[in-house]
C-alpha cells in the first residue's frame, strides 16, 4: 500500500486516493475532424509501461483535487508528485 | 498413566495453580503458564492428530510457532470454535476445550488410516483428478475426495466475538523480542526514535530465554540475569512501546505492516466476556527491523514422522521451562552441538539419556565435553536409519557412517526409547524479509538461506 | 515490428486462500452486490477474490485495502467465516481491455492472431476460448460466438461492455 505525498495535503495512505490512469494525454481540439483510428487512439490506447510512468491521481477522501504522479510500475516507487498544469519535475 | 512427567523446574509455570482443560472430551490438568502442548505432554499425550492424506499418527514436534503437527480444534461451540490452531501456541486457561482433527471416529482409532496401506497407489503429489474416468463417475469420486478434504471444521454460526483495528505510526518497528530485537529497540528508543517492539509470545526474550548455560553468558552474566536487566531498561524508556502476544502477519509496500494482537485468547472462559478478542494493528513504520531469529531444522531418515520424535531444542524448552519430561528414556540425533544442550538439561533433571547419535567424527566444543563428562554416551559418525512404534516411537535403529559419509555400514544397533530429539541445525526465519521483497542467498558455512 | 497497438492495461489481481477446513460450501458463489467470490477447493481451502487494483503495476504485490474490502464482502455473505485464518495471498498481473471483455481475433497482419485481455476471467473460460481461437486460426475467420470480440471494435465503437457479466467488475 503506497504512501502518497498529495501536493496539497502531504503524506497520506493510498486508500484515500483513487487512480486516474495515464497522465498528459491531450484531448484533441476538434474531435469531429479525427478519423476513427485517431479517436480510438485517444480513447483507448495506453502506454502500459513497465517502468517509469506518469499518471493522474485524485485525493478522493481528502482535498478531492487531481494531481500528477511519477511512479515506477516495476517496483511501485513514487519518484515525484506535482500539481495539474505544472511541468513534470523529471523526464 | 501414573508416571510423573513433571519436574520442579518451573520457570514458566506456577505449579501452585492447577488448571483443568479437556482434550478429545477427556478432563485433564495442567498449570498456569502451560501451553496446551506442554500440558498434553505432561499428561503423556503425544498423539494429537492425523496427517492430511495418509492419516499417519501425528505428535507434538516443536515448542512454538514452527509447530507443523499439533494442529487442533479449539472449542466446540458452533459460533466460537476455531480450526487449525497450534497446540504449542495456545496458553492454557481454565475451561479450555480442544480436540484432534482429521480423524474419525477418534485419533486413536482412525478409519482414514487405511489410506496409509494404499499409499503406494496414491503417492505424494498424486493428482486426484486422475479419478476422472469414466467421466460420469467423477461425481461419485468427488463426494469421497471432498469428504476427506480439510483438517479442522469451520464454525457454522456467526462469530459472537468483538474485534478491533487501529492505526499505528512509528519511526522504528522491531519485530521479534529476542536478544537482537531487545538491543535494537533499546538503541532506537535511546536515540529518540519513536519505537515499537512486538513479539508473538507473552514474554520478551525469544531463544535467549532458553540458553541458561555457562557456555552462553552475555557480558559475563547468565542470560536470565541479563534479560531481566535489559527488560527493566526497556520498560523505563519513554518512547518505546512493547506489544507482546502480537504477531506480524503481513509486510506490504512502503513499510505498511499488519500485526495481530491477541487480547483474550489466553483468558479463562468467564473472563473473556464482553472484551475485544483481537486487535489488528495497521502499522506504517519509517524503518523496520526484522529480528525474528531462527528455528531448528529436523533431520531426514525413515519414519521420522512418528509421535515422540521432536526437535531437540523443544525437548530442552519443555524440560527446563515447563518442567515437562517429553519421555523417560530419550535418544538424540544431531549434526551439530545443540542437541547436547538438551542432553545436559535432561540429564540434570533425571531423565535417562540413552545416547546422542552424531553424524560428525568428533568436535572440540565445550558443551560436548560437558556432556561427555556427565557420562552421556555418544555414537560418533553414526546415523539413525529407522524408527518403530506406530502411535508413539518405541525404538530406533542406528548404523555407522562410511568413511566418506555417503553410506551406512556395519551392523544395525537397536536402541529402545520413548522419545527422540533431532537437530539438523538452524534456519533463519527470513519469511518477513522475503515478503518485503528481499532476496536470499545460500550461505555455505552453515547451510542456510540468508539475506543477500 | 508489426506496428499494432493493443488497448490493454496490466493491473494487479489479488486472491487469497484460507486454512483447509472440512467441506462447508459446495458451490462457487459470486456476488456483484457485495463484490467478491468464494469457493472451496477439493483440498478444503476457501479460495477468495474480488476485483483488481485500479492502477498499472508489475510488482505482483497488490495492496491491503483490496484484501480488506474483499474479506468484508465475504463476511457480509458468510459471517461464519469470521474466525478463519487466511493462509496466503498473492497478486497476479492481468491484462484488461477498456470494455472488460477479451480479444479473440485475427488482425490485419496475416498469420497474427490474438487471444488476450481476459482480465479476471481467463481461467474459467479457457476451454471455450481455446476452442473458438482454434476455429478462428484454422478458418482465418472468427466463429460466430467470438466475432464480436474482434480487435477492431475499439475503432468501430462496437464495444462488448459487459463489466457486469464478468461477475466481478474489473
Amino acid at each position: 500500500m503506497f504512501l502518497i505525498n498529495c501536493p496539497y495535503c502531504g503524506e497520506r495512505d493510498q486508500s484515500e486516493f483513487s487512480a486516474g490512469g495515464e497522465a498528459h494525454i491531450v484531448r484533441p481540439k476538434q474531435p469531429t475532424e479525427l478519423s476513427d483510428d485517431q479517436w480510438a487512439e485517444f480513447l483507448f490506447m495506453r502506454k502500459n509501461i513497465k517502468g517509469v510512468q506518469f499518471e493522474r491521481w485524485n485525493h478522493a477522501h481528502g482535498c478531492r483535487k487531481w494531481f500528477n504522479m511519477v511512479r515506477d510500475t516495476s517496483n511501485d516507487k513514487i519518484h515525484a508528485v506535482y500539481k495539474m498544469g505544472e511541468k513534470p519535475p523529471i523526464k | 498413566m501414573t508416571e510423573n512427567l513433571r519436574t520442579t523446574n518451573s520457570k514458566f509455570i506456577d505449579q501452585t495453580s492447577r488448571i483443568s482443560f479437556k482434550f478429545d472430551g477427556k478432563k485433564l490438568y495442567g498449570f498456569k503458564g502451560d501451553t496446551l502442548a506442554s500440558a498434553l505432554l505432561a499428561n503423556n499425550i503425544h498423539l494429537v492428530g492425523r496427517s492430511f492424506k495418509y492419516h499417519r499418527p501425528r505428535g507434538i514436534m516443536a515448542c512454538g510457532s514452527e509447530e507443523p503437527n499439533a494442529i487442533v480444534q479449539i472449542g466446540s461451540d458452533a459460533s466460537m470454535t476455531e480450526p487449525n490452531t497450534r497446540a504449542t501456541e495456545i496458553e492454557l486457561y481454565e475451561g479450555l476445550e480442544a480436540s484432534s482433527q482429521n480423524c474419525w471416529p477418534s485419533v486413536n482409532f482412525d478409519i482414514g488410516a487405511v489410506n496409509n496401506f494404499f499409499s503406494p497407489l496414491i503417492p505424494a503429489a498424486f493428482y486426484y483428478k486422475t479419478f476422472m474416468w469414466p467421466a460420469n463417475f467423477w461425481k461419485l469420486y468427488e463426494y469421497f475426495i471432498r469428504k476427506s478434504a480439510g483438517l479442522g471444521k469451520s464454525p457454522t454460526e456467526p462469530d459472537k466475538d468483538i474485534y478491533d483495528h487501529k492505526y499505528l505510526h512509528c519511526d522504528v518497528l522491531v519485530v521479534g523480542g529476542g536478544i537482537s530485537g531487545i538491543i535494537a529497540a533499546k538503541t532506537a528508543a535511546k536515540n529518540n526514535f519513536n519505537t515499537v517492539l512486538i513479539d508473538d509470545k507473552n514474554i520478551l526474550g525469544g531463544t535467549t530465554l532458553f540458553q541458561e548455560n555457562e557456555c552462553f553468558k552475555i557480558n559475563n552474566s547468565y542470560s536470565s540475569e541479563w534479560l531481566k536487566k535489559e527488560i527493566e531498561t526497556l520498560k523505563s524508556l519513554k518512547n518505546l512501546t512493547i506489544k507482546t502476544r502480537t504477531s506480524l502477519a503481513a509486510y506490504h509496500s512502503y513499510n505498511y505492516l499488519l500485526a495481530r494482537e491477541n487480547l483474550t485468547d489466553h483468558l479463562d472462559i468467564n473472563e473473556k466476556k464482553d472484551k475485544i478478542r483481537q486487535r489488528l494493528w495497521k502499522v506504517r513504520a519509517k524503518k523496520v527491523i526484522i529480528s525474528t531469529g531462527a528455528m531448528e531444522r529436523p533431520l531426514i531418515f525413515n519414519n521420522n514422522d512418528r509421535p515422540g520424535i521432536m526437535l531437540s531444542s523443544s525437548i530442552k524448552k519443555y524440560i527446563d521451562y515447563y518442567g515437562v519430561k517429553c519421555g523417560q528414556r530419550i535418544s538424540l540425533f544431531t549434526n551439530n552441538d545443540f542437541a547436547y544442550e538438551a542432553a545436559i538439561s535432561l540429564n540434570n533433571s533425571g531423565v535417562i539419556v540413552n545416547s546422542v547419535v552424531d553424524i560428525r567424527d568428533k568436535t572440540n566444543s565445550l558443551i560436548v565435553k560437558q556432556a561427555e563428562k556427565s557420562g552421556i554416551k555418544i555414537h560418533w559418525k553414526s546415523s539413525v536409519v529407522n524408527t518403530s512404534g506406530y502411535k508413539k516411537i518405541n525404538s530406533i535403529e542406528i548404523m555407522k557412517l562410511s568413511d566418506d559419509g555417503t553410506a551406512v555400514v556395519g551392523k544395525k544397533i537397536k536402541e529402545e526409547c520413548d522419545c527422540l530429539g533431532i537437530s539438523g541445525g538452524w534456519t533463519p526465519r527470513v519469511h518477513l524479509f522475503t515478503q518485503s521483497g528481499g532476496k536470499l542467498k545460500f550461505r555455505d558455512e552453515d547451510n542456510v538461506f540468508f539475506t543477500r | 515490428m508489426v506496428d499494432l497497438k493493443l488497448p490493454l492495461e496490466s493491473k494487479p489481481l489479488q486472491a487469497l486462500v484460507s486454512e483447509p477446513v472440512k467441506p462447508i460450501i459446495d458451490t462457487v458463489v459470486m456476488s456483484n452486490a457485495v463484490h467478491a467470490y468464494v469457493s472451496q477447493s477439493d483440498k478444503g481451502e476457501l479460495v477468495i477474490g474480488a476485483g483488481t487494483d485500479a492502477y498499472v503495476s508489475y510488482t505482483q504485490r497488490g495492496s491491503h485495502d483490496v484484501v480488506e474490502g474483499t474479506l468484508k464482502a465475504i463476511l457480509e455473505l458468510y459471517p461464519i467465516f469470521s474466525r478463519m485464518k487466511m493462509l496466503r495471498q498473492w497478486g497476479g498481473i492481468v491484462d484488461i481491455c477498456p470494455d472488460a471483455s477479451p480479444i479473440i481475433s485475427k488482425t490485419h497482419i496475416k498469420g497474427l492472431y490474438f487471444n488476450c485481455g481476459w482480465g479476471t476471467g481467463g481461467f474459467k473460460a479457457t476451454p471455450g476460448s481455446g476452442d473458438l481461437f482454434a476455429h478462428t486460426i484454422a478458418n482465418d475467420e472468427p466463429h460466430k460466438l467470438n466475432a464480436d470480440f474482434n480487435i477492431n471494435r475499439f475503432v468501430s465503437g462496437d464495444l462488448v461492455d459487459e463489466h457486469g457479466a464478468a461477475a466481478v467488475a474489473h
